[in-house]
């Protein structure tokens, strides 16, 4: 290396005063018969100067005081926007579930018997997305990015590779401080208002709505979901792994790798504008299914109306109130029991996961596990109640709880095995339901291992 | 965490954000919207924050991001580069610039640097803080820090040229 190159490179730490007392020396050396570096010393020399001048720089009394007011006064005036309650749905959407589940179901009887809830549900499958902890400047930008929007829209495709299930493409649009809309391909619309903890499902094809409450929630701030873009917001400002760059669409992308539990989240990044422009979802525990999320927008204009509760004029009502702070281990019970009494055999279901469950009910139905035959719209009714009802009792058990499931292969009336157990809150013994739905209490020692 | 509490951190922490802001941007208005844009994207989280965040820390980069960010989002509005082109043309280029128009022309600079560097020069050269205390900060190595200053002061040293000295 040239004696110019060499202290051309030293330049900035001759400037910072960071060089030993030995490479000044050759840097002065040098500076003396060099016009060149010089000139680039000088630059850094007025930059630095510059800087320290503005390093003097402070706001004055007035605009500290004016700027302090204009905080409160502002969160003054929202008091709705302070934390408030919102529903607690964090541990539904970490066994969350595709918004496959609601196609699957659709085709077969239990769709019939269950379409309500599996709405329902279908909406809460968009819950979890992200979780997780690497590094990258990039990728920091677009977490604060999410951080920092009030409103966000974006794709959702769910694919699995089970050829007879379609790929559903659906459109989320979220607006603070609680409003959600979701879009499928086909027209269904889903609004839910977690301030109010109201929802409405929308059925054009049908010209029917269902409009759907869950309140009371039990609040858990560590977990407080506010649906996906609180999920999003949630991302780690470090990833796992940085993936290096591929091109994507004619774009050159930058990939960062984000896992939580069985999740694992591939984010992909566009580093020039700093823009999150796709996310690709894989379930450990469900292999084939996979999700994209793709056209991220922020803080675009979205009407208040795109989430009114009001359902179109001419609408007929399929109501569903689910008040979730009551439900009990009876709900639990009731639908174990309901879909033992859908299945030929009489099983119970094979798994609570889920993200598994509409894969596995899938491949029942193609198997013909369950039964044939028509029900009256009210039994539906009633029917899909308790199946959300009995699903969002077990969503709602603390991790403490130690609830475990073990139905899977047994039948109803099955009464010496135990099918699902958990620790109540506060209580020293296990609550323990047997395939034949009976209920005993048991000490941690004589439970199943 | 109550709103008492919120209220707290922003009597402990409004100066610091206002003066980092008022630094980087070098307009007295653009630091209050930056003040506020950093305190209210607290506020609207604050349910979610267990009091184990190292506030001190968390401002610094919050607001040093938010000020650059707010120059480039204005520059993405087109709005900026004309401010840009009118701002580098001197009517006299004899007359030495005023301390504010140096500094607003860097704050504009800094919009057009990777945010990594733009984030640790100013964390360095405006705010004063050690390499280790940065790269604490910004989860990398002290290296990565010296790196990131060396790229960032030989870009704006060669920007603003004509400018200063």
């Amino acid at each position: 290396m040239s004696e110019h190159k060499k202290v051309n490179e030293l330049l900035i730490d001759f400037a910072l005063g960071e060089l030993s007392p030995l490479a000044e020396d050759d840097v002065k050396k040098h500076l003396a018969e060099c016009h060149q570096c010089n000139n680039k010393l000088n630059q850094l020399k007025a930059l630095l100067e510059c800087t320290e001048n503005v390093k003097q720089l402070s706001a004055d009394a007035q605009m500290h005081k004016s700027a302090k007011e204009k905080i409160f006064a502002t969160i003054d005036s929202r008091e709705t926007k302070e934390p408030t309650y919102r529903p607690n749905i964090s541990r539904l959407g970490s066994r969350r579930v595709s918004l496959e589940f609601r196609r699957i179901i659709m085709k077969s009887r239990i769709t019939k018997l269950a379409a309500a809830a599996v709405i329902i549900i279908a909406v809460i499958a968009a819950i979890n997305q992200f979780g997780g902890s690497g590094t990258s400047a990039v990728y920091a930008a677009v977490v604060e990015q999410l951080h920092n929007a009030r409103t966000m829209t974006y794709s959702i495709v769910t694919q699995t590779n089970i050829e007879s299930i379609p790929t559903v493409r659906v459109e989320m649009a979220f607006k603070e401080p609680g409003y959600m809309r979701i879009t499928t391909i086909d027209g269904y619309i889903t609004v839910i208002d977690w301030a109010q903890n109201k929802g409405i499902s929308i059925w054009p094809s049908r010209q029917q709505f269902l409009d759907f409450e869950a309140s009371n929630y039990q609040h858990d701030p560590a977990q407080d979901p506010f649906v996906v873009i609180e999920n999003l917001r949630a991302l780690p400002y470090e990833a796992d792994e940085i993936l290096g760059e591929k091109e994507i669409d004619s774009r050159v992308l930058q990939g960062f790798r984000v896992t939580k539990d069985d999740m694992i989240s591939t984010v992909w990044i566009d580093p020039q504008m700093e823009q999150l422009v796709r996310v690709e979802m894989k379930y450990t525990n469900a292999p084939g299914m996979n999700t994209i999320m793709t056209d991220f927008q922020f803080n675009v204009e979205l009407d208040d109306l795109l989430f009114s509760l009001i359902p179109p004029e001419g609408y007929t009502r399929l109501e569903v109130q689910a008040d979730v702070s009551q439900v009990t281990e009876q709900d639990l019970i009731e639908y174990l029991r309901s879909w033992s009494s859908w299945t030929k055999d009489g099983t119970f279901p094979p798994t609570f996961n889920l993200v598994a469950l509409p894969k596995v009910a899938m491949e029942m139905e193609k198997q013909g596990n369950f039964g044939e035959g028509e029900t009256s719209s009210q039994q539906r009714q009633a029917d899909a109640m308790q199946m959300y009802r009995g699903i969002m009792f077990v969503a709602q058990l603390p991790a403490q709880s130690n609830w475990r499931y073990a139905g899977e292969n047994v039948k109803y009336g099955d009464a010496d095995i135990p099918i699902f157990w958990y620790q109540p809150d506060g209580s020293e013994t296990y609550r323990v339901i047997y395939g034949d739905l009976s209920v005993k209490e048991l000490t941690a020692d004589r439970l199943p291992k | 965490m109550q709103k008492k509490d919120f209220r707290t951190l922003v009597d402990q922490y409004s100066a610091q954000v206002l003066d980092t802001a008022v630094r980087i941007l070098g307009d007295a208005q653009k630091a209050q919207d930056v003040h506020q844009e950093v305190f209210l994207a607290i506020w609207r989280r604050w349910h979610k924050y267990n009091g184990q965040t190292n506030w001190d820390a968390y401002l610094y980069r919050t607001t040093v991001r938010k000020a650059i960010q707010f120059n480039k989002r204005l520059r993405n509005e087109q709005h900026l580069e004309q401010q840009w082109e009118h701002s580098f043309s001197k009517e006299n280029p004899d007359e030495p610039l005023r301390t504010a128009e140096i500094q607003q022309k860097l704050a504009l600079c800094l919009a057009r640097l990777p945010k990594r560097q733009a984030d640790i020069f100013v964390l360095s050269r405006i705010e004063g803080l050690k390499h280790e205390a940065i790269a604490k900060m910004l989860g990398c190595s002290e290296n990565t820090v010296r790196v990131h200053l060396h790229r960032a002061m030989k870009q704006l040293a060669q920007q603003l040229s004509g400018y200063l000295g």
